[in-house]
């Protein structure tokens, strides 16, 4: 009988994945002091552009956000005000795959059910608190998905342009990027 | 020592999660026949529904000209991401005609929030993505219900928690044909390049065949 050999094997096997994973990079602390520190590697901010829109209307921002080190959220974006009255985080729910927009959706009597002859579903957008950055891992704010909206534009913006754009962080960390205007 | 090898590749494993490509395509399947478009069983029709063009010189309801497509897309301008995204989509695969399709190619566009669309919003919006788009609205619910409706899409506009209009609505692009009929439609995020080449293959008067049975084209993704 050999039997304990396999349990000494995984014993040593988790042992093992102690040691190793925290070399993942992720040897922060969880929650980090919101004390907005620099010690903390903000996630790197990749590809930030924003939707062309004439003034008065809305216009939304995408980027991806990777975390090298530890995990991160966003938590607030904000523009300058002579580019728009706010800057929200958003997620557009819902669309081809599923009936994801419709949850919570009451006051739909005029509806006639989900009989199956209607559409492949309602598209609808929620104002999120935060998006999860995952440690060592990305987030992509993109078309049809998480996106920063951009309220009541101040100005006309227009292809070629830049927009700052400023990220908070459940960390206390904020970046300012340029975002560059692009007709999407 | 296998045991080690294989946590050595588990662990290096949890370090290599990032995968920047995480969130997988938007391809439009649904599939006609090969098309990336889908199309709904029985076909439907929409020649018996019209919403006021706001132009109202040209006010042709939703029948496209003979051997020509009409494409449909209901939505409003006060949304930041879908609409935009589908109306640059639809300019990107437009332009990827010749002159002679293209002009056999019209677009209309229909708000679901004519409480803030007005018309002169309406058409500065649609006109900045589609200059030579129709723009539609109308401020009576039940014609644009019945509109809707009649192309298989929905939509619905409540007050939110903040007290601005949340809008819902049906992201799909409708292609409708010189006889009225839906004959294929595009769920949001369909990429240009399919769609048009979806419109020469319908231009060039091919169809797709419907789909037998299942209501809910191309199922989850």
């Amino acid at each position: 009988m050999n039997r304990p050999a396999p349990h000494a094997f995984l014993v040593g096997a988790v042992a093992l994945l102690a040691v190793l994973l925290p070399a993942c990079g992720s040897d922060e602390p969880a929650e980090a002091p919101p004390d907005g520190s620099t010690s903390r590697t903000t996630p790197a901010v990749v590809d930030p552009w924003v939707r062309v829109a004439a003034a008065g209307g809305n216009s939304a921002a995408y980027l991806t956000l990777t975390a090298s080190g530890g995990g991160d959220a966003l938590v607030s974006v904000s523009v300058p005000t002579d580019v728009a009255a706010e800057a929200q985080l958003h997620e557009t729910t819902g669309g081809m795959d599923g009936m994801d927009g419709m949850d919570g959706m009451d006051g739909m009597d005029g509806m006639d059910g989900m009989d199956g002859d209607h559409s492949s579903g309602m598209m609808s957008m929620q104002q999120v608190q935060e998006i999860q950055v995952p440690a060592g891992g990305s987030v992509s704010l993109e078309p049809g998905g998480f996106h920063v909206m951009i309220l009541d534009l101040a100005r006309d913006l227009s292809e070629g342009q830049t927009v700052p754009v400023t990220l908070t962080f459940a960390s206390g960390a904020s970046t300012t990027v340029d975002a560059e205007v692009r007709a999407g | 020592m296998a045991v080690v090898a294989l946590v050595l590749v588990a662990a290096s494993a949890a370090c290599a999660s990032s995968d920047p490509s995480a969130s997988p395509p938007v391809d439009g399947t649904g599939g006609a026949e090969g098309f990336a478009g889908y199309q709904r069983t029985p076909v439907r029709s929409v020649s018996a529904v019209a919403v006021p063009s706001v132009d109202p010189v040209d006010d042709p309801g939703f029948v496209a000209a003979p051997g020509g497509l009409r494409l449909v897309y209901f939505g409003f301008t006060s949304c930041p991401d879908v609409c935009p995204t589908t109306l640059s989509d639809l300019r990107r695969s437009l332009a990827e005609l010749t002159p002679g399709e293209r002009a056999r190619v019209a677009v209309d566009v229909v708000t679901v929030d004519p409480a803030r669309d007005t018309s002169a919003v309406l058409t500065g919006y649609v006109g900045a993505f589609l200059p030579d788009a129709t723009s539609h609205r109308t401020d009576d619910d039940a014609v644009l219900r019945a509109a809707v409706t009649a192309f298989g899409g929905d939509y619905s506009v409540r007050a939110g928690d903040d007290g601005e209009p949340e809008v819902s609505h049906t992201g799909d692009v409708y292609v409708v044909d010189d006889a009225g009929r839906v004959v294929l439609a595009w769920p949001f995020g369909t990429p240009a390049p399919s769609i048009a080449a979806d419109l020469r293959r319908l231009l060039a008067g091919e169809r797709p065949d419907a789909e037998p049975t299942t209501s809910r084209p191309g199922g989850r993704v």
